[in-house]
């Protein structure tokens, strides 16, 4: 688990975990992981700074299986706007083709074998996604 | 996808036929205020009917650069231009593309060469955009 301050920094730091566990793990495909778990965390600051949290933190979770890695971002804001999570599987990237917004959750959807918002007891939701790991693997 | 630089850079280079906007480093939420204002001064300064974005040198490529792609493009088609991107040997850029369907808006080709070659490119000073698309989705098929 990696917690960070929701910021810049943030980002390009899970960034780089990202791309050390999508090759450690060997994910199905690696660049795609790193792009999914970037927009994860963006998602995440971008909630946090809605809120105007200055010192709001974002969470990053890895877990890893024989088969799969998932991954789960939670933050200090609100998560990803219920509306805007209901509108995976009715929306896709076509819908969108000449938005200028709105393409963060629906790359991450088309990208994962699996995304889903968890409720937290709080009310705050936590993205989960997963990805299948390679055959071929360095260890 | 190396994508420790955190920089983004956009180099014009203004050849007979077209106007070339050559695009490195990462276009992404974190550059996105460099991107912003640097895709201004290009789209301002294009003279050029036809625009062709490099994007071979790419680093990284998120939501919020398929953004700008996106916003770059309609500035350049509601300028009676056309445009077409450039991928070169970048797989995982292209992937990105396909993925975000912005083949659906507009060419996306290996190189200059793929592109002139195209039929409609033998008058590149009166090109449009759909014409231009059409010719590409016509020798895809």
């Amino acid at each position: 688990m990696v917690r960070c301050k929701a910021s810049e920094e943030a980002i390009a730091f899970c960034d780089l975990i990202a791309e050390q566990t999508a090759c450690l793990f060997a994910v199905r495909d690696a660049e795609l992981f790193v792009l999914a778990v970037h927009e994860a965390i963006v998602n995440a600051v971008k909630a946090v700074r809605r809120l105007g949290l200055n010192e709001g933190t974002i969470l990053l979770f890895f877990s890893i299986t024989d088969d799969e890695v998932t991954v789960a971002v939670e933050d200090d804001g609100d998560g990803i706007p219920k509306e805007m999570f209901k509108q995976l599987g009715r929306k896709t990237l076509s819908d969108v083709l000449l938005a200028e917004s709105g393409r963060g959750l629906l790359l991450i959807h088309e990208i994962m074998d699996m995304t889903a918002v968890v409720e937290r007891a709080d009310g705050r939701r936590t993205l989960v996604m997963k990805m299948q790991r390679a055959q071929q693997r360095p260890f | 996808m190396k994508q420790h630089w955190l920089s983004f850079e956009l180099e014009m280079i203004t050849e007979p036929a077209y106007e070339c906007i050559k695009l490195t480093g990462r276009l992404a939420y974190d550059t996105q205020l460099a991107a912003e204002q640097k895709l201004l001064v290009a789209a301002a300064a294009v003279k050029r009917r036809l625009v062709v974005i490099d994007v071979s040198g790419l680093q990284f490529l998120d939501s919020t650069g398929l953004a700008f792609l996106v916003r770059f493009f309609k500035q350049v088609v509601s300028a009676n231009r056309a445009m077409a991107m450039i991928v070169r040997d970048n797989a995982v850029l292209k992937k990105i593309l396909l993925i975000a369907k912005l083949d659906r808006l507009l060419p996306i080709v290996a190189d200059e060469q793929e592109l002139l070659s195209l039929p409609p490119l033998r008058s590149p000073d009166s090109i449009g955009q759909e014409e231009l698309y059409s010719a590409w989705q016509q020798c895809r098929s």
